[in-house]
């Protein structure tokens, strides 16, 4: 089967299997344009964009034809360009083009394709776009209808991937339009927040919630210090956007950007991330211990805690209370500045994160542990807005005390790295053979569930690794119907966890393996593998604590209470 | 909830298995009892089949026949098919809409007493120009007719 071949614009292309031409055309070097495909997503057919033509002169959909021996397709012919740039000026017809200051302006793939195909909107009228106001209700994403081309992806991410449907088309032919069931706003629905639409819009009818001028305000505001912290994930998405490779981190040039914005204090949220480990491995040990209710849940990801709420409010018991590590460093970051008060910025892979800094569980002594929280995108877009040349800035360390981190905290950001690091606690041995023979168990990779064994001393531990929220509803669907057992769930909502997160620059899935090797490169870097090593810890427990740590670094959501 | 009738709901849901391929039919099921979709309703039925919201209410909103809004006692079909439109239809309607007050953008009068909606084709060309009144053909109408119908319908609530 290796050898079959299609002839695309004359050239031989070698094809396994492909779902489409499309697809095949993509392998052998050959971009066709198109608005509505994903990878990661069913087939629509919905744009007419990747049109090609075949020998007898008709024209299809590539994204639609499946990949035949000695097929012959021609992707530039004038047939083909005459019928991109006519569906293109139909669908700038209807698109609100502001792309001055469009926040997707330069990562628009409309935009790239007009500009490609030399399209302009003079030839229909353009007065057709649905001008509704802007759904700005969310804390993580704000939805612009005038800019949607209906492709329908994001429909499909949150329908097929995270199971939630939060939107999806209304109405038909033109007055169709995506939208909330029955006039809802995006806040009344069961969106987590995740930002996956966001990452597949092709225009800017979804988009990150901006807080780019909030945080300019708090860095020229000098009456505060402003202390950043920095998530795993970000080290690895930010090269996205100066044009890096995702597989080396760039965590130390990003300290380095981060004081020349502005930062008074630069932390690694690393550090907590190691903290995490120990309170909800010892939170999980104790579990297994009692004989309580498992399996264990994590509780790192926020668009998984609203999942939880939405959908499956009777696992909120068995969620571990331990905090996200961004939590818990805003606690450590109110502890250490307890004489002061400081703005305290996360900088994080994700959307859903915006709307976890605002949960009234985040406020401990009555502070708001984490004033905001910046995506990888919005902070790319600051340090392109502060001149800053990115690729050449010279490296610095995170200050001290919360700057130092083991590998087992840098991996959390790809999915199985909270597992990985939770194993390596537990067998608490950082010789090479044990790491490696960890990293073999089977929590490695990228796939979307991950179910396999581990052995502690007496103790098997039955694990799943779970990425999607629609995965993680089959798990519990299986799990209900007494198919699967485990005693520990790792859970994130963003496909391959947080370097897919919705606040990353949005990345091929060849990319996510690029950044999940950057982590793994990062953690081979690492002094230290096994988060008990952390040297400074013992400060964080014995200075900053001072016996609190259960109340500081522990979040009782609503539901934790009602069971 | 408590407005609607869940047990009614139930056996409709129970008729089709639950099953959300057969969503259409469910819902025509439920707006021959109540005229409408009910959007508490329509909320019910979603989390019952297992599909969501959003998705209810896109198939509620891609079909002409399906209403999200109450209609009125007597729900008059005023067909403006290529038959009746050349026996001049048009001027039916206008003479329903000036006698109750209602227009294309208002279809529902406020007492809840008549809903006016426009249809494609009754089928029944022979008789035109017809209106519906309910499940009640009025055959070979003009604007007299349609406006003693309208004053006949609301005396007999009286």
């Amino acid at each position: 089967m290796a050898d079959r071949k299609m002839i695309i614009d004359g050239v031989e292309c070698p094809f396994t299997n492909e779902r489409n031409v499309l697809e095949v055309a993509l392998n052998n070097g050959i971009d066709i344009p198109t608005l509505c495909y994903c990878e990661n997503l069913s087939i629509y057919g919905g744009c007419r964009l990747c049109l090609v033509e075949n020998e007898r002169g008709a024209l299809d959909a590539a994204c639609s034809m499946a990949p035949k021996d000695g097929l012959v397709v021609f992707t530039h012919s004038k047939k083909v360009l005459d019928s991109r740039r006519t569906t293109l000026q139909l669908l700038m017809s209807s698109h609100r083009a502001d792309c001055l200051t469009c926040d997707m302006s330069g990562s628009c793939k409309l935009q790239a394709y007009c500009h490609r195909y030399g399209v302009d909107d003079s030839r229909f009228e353009n007065n057709t776009y649905k001008d509704e106001p802007k759904d700005e209700s969310s804390r993580c994403i704000v939805r612009d209808p005038s800019k949607c081309i209906l492709c329908g992806l994001c429909v499909r991410m949150c329908a097929e991937v995270q199971n939630i449907g939060a939107i999806d088309f209304a109405k038909r032919g033109k007055r169709a339009y995506v939208t909330p069931g029955f006039g809802m706003s995006m806040s009344d629905t069961s969106c987590v927040g995740c930002g996956q639409c966001a990452a597949v819009c092709p225009t800017g009818a979804i988009t990150i919630k901006n807080e780019i001028p909030k945080m300019w305000k708090f860095l020229q505001d000098g009456s505060k210090k402003v202390v950043v912290q920095v998530a795993p994930s970000v080290r690895v998405g930010l090269a996205e956007q100066f044009g890096l490779p995702a597989d080396v981190p760039v965590t130390k040039k990003l300290y380095t950007a981060l004081r020349r914005l502005g930062a008074d204090v630069v932390y690694d949220t690393n550090l907590t991330a190691d903290l995490t480990i120990l309170e909800e491995a010892q939170e999980f040990l104790a579990k297994v211990k009692n004989g309580d209710k498992l399996p264990m849940f994590t509780s790192c990801c926020p668009g998984w805690i609203q999942h939880v709420e939405h959908a499956h409010p009777d696992l909120m018991p068995q969620v571990s209370t331990a905090g996200s590590p961004m939590e818990m460093m805003g606690a450590l970051i109110r502890r250490q500045f307890k004489d002061e008060d400081v703005y305290s910025v996360a900088i994080m892979p994700c959307t859903a994160k915006k709307f976890e800094c605002a949960r009234p569980e985040l406020v401990k002594d009555g502070h708001r542990l984490i004033d905001l929280v910046l995506t990888t995108q919005e902070l790319g877009r600051m340090i392109k807005e502060a001149g800053i040349d990115f690729a050449n800035l010279p490296d610095s360390e995170a200050d001290s005390p919360l700057g130092e981190y083991t590998g087992a905290g840098t991996i959390f950001g790809i999915t199985g790295g909270v597992t990985e690091a939770v194993i390596r606690y537990v067998l608490a041995d950082s010789s090479e053979g044990t790491l490696q023979t960890i990293a073999e168990c089977g929590v490695r990779g990228l796939q979307g569930t991950k179910a396999f064994e581990v052995s502690a001393g007496d103790l098997k531990i039955r694990i799943a690794v779970v990425n999607g929220l629609g995965n993680l509803d089959k798990l519990v669907e299986k799990m209900n119907a007494g198919e699967a057992q485990f005693d520990f769930i790792e859970v994130m909502a963003c496909p391959n966890g947080c370097i897919g997160g919705g606040g990353q620059p949005p990345a091929s899935n060849k990319r996510k393996a690029e950044r999940e090797q950057g982590l793994f490169r990062d953690d081979e870097a690492c002094e230290f593998k096994i988060p008990q090593d952390n040297p400074a810890l013992k400060y964080v427990y014995d200075e900053l604590l001072d016996g609190r740590a259960h109340d500081l670094l522990h979040i009782h959501y609503p539901l934790h209470h009602q069971h | 909830m408590e407005k609607f009738d869940l047990k009614l709901i139930d056996e409709i849901l129970a008729k089709y298995d639950c099953d959300k391929t057969r969503i259409i039919s469910i819902m025509q099921d439920v707006q021959g009892v109540y005229r409408y979709l009910p959007a508490e309703v329509l909320k019910y039925i979603a989390e019952k089949v297992g599909i969501s919201e959003a998705k209810i209410y896109g198939v509620a909103t891609f079909y002409g026949n399906f209403s999200l809004d109450a209609k009125g006692k007597y729900v008059l079909k005023v067909c403006r098919g290529t038959a009746c439109h050349v026996r001049r239809s048009d001027k039916i309607l206008e003479a329903i809409y000036e006698a109750t007050g209602l227009s294309e953008s208002k279809p529902t009068t406020d007492d809840g007493l008549f809903t006016i909606e426009t249809v494609s084709c009754l089928g029944a060309c022979g008789l035109s120009p017809v209106v519906m009144v309910n499940d009640t053909v009025h055959p070979q109408m003009t604007p007299d007719k349609a406006r003693a119908l309208i004053e006949e319908l609301r005396t007999k609530e009286d």
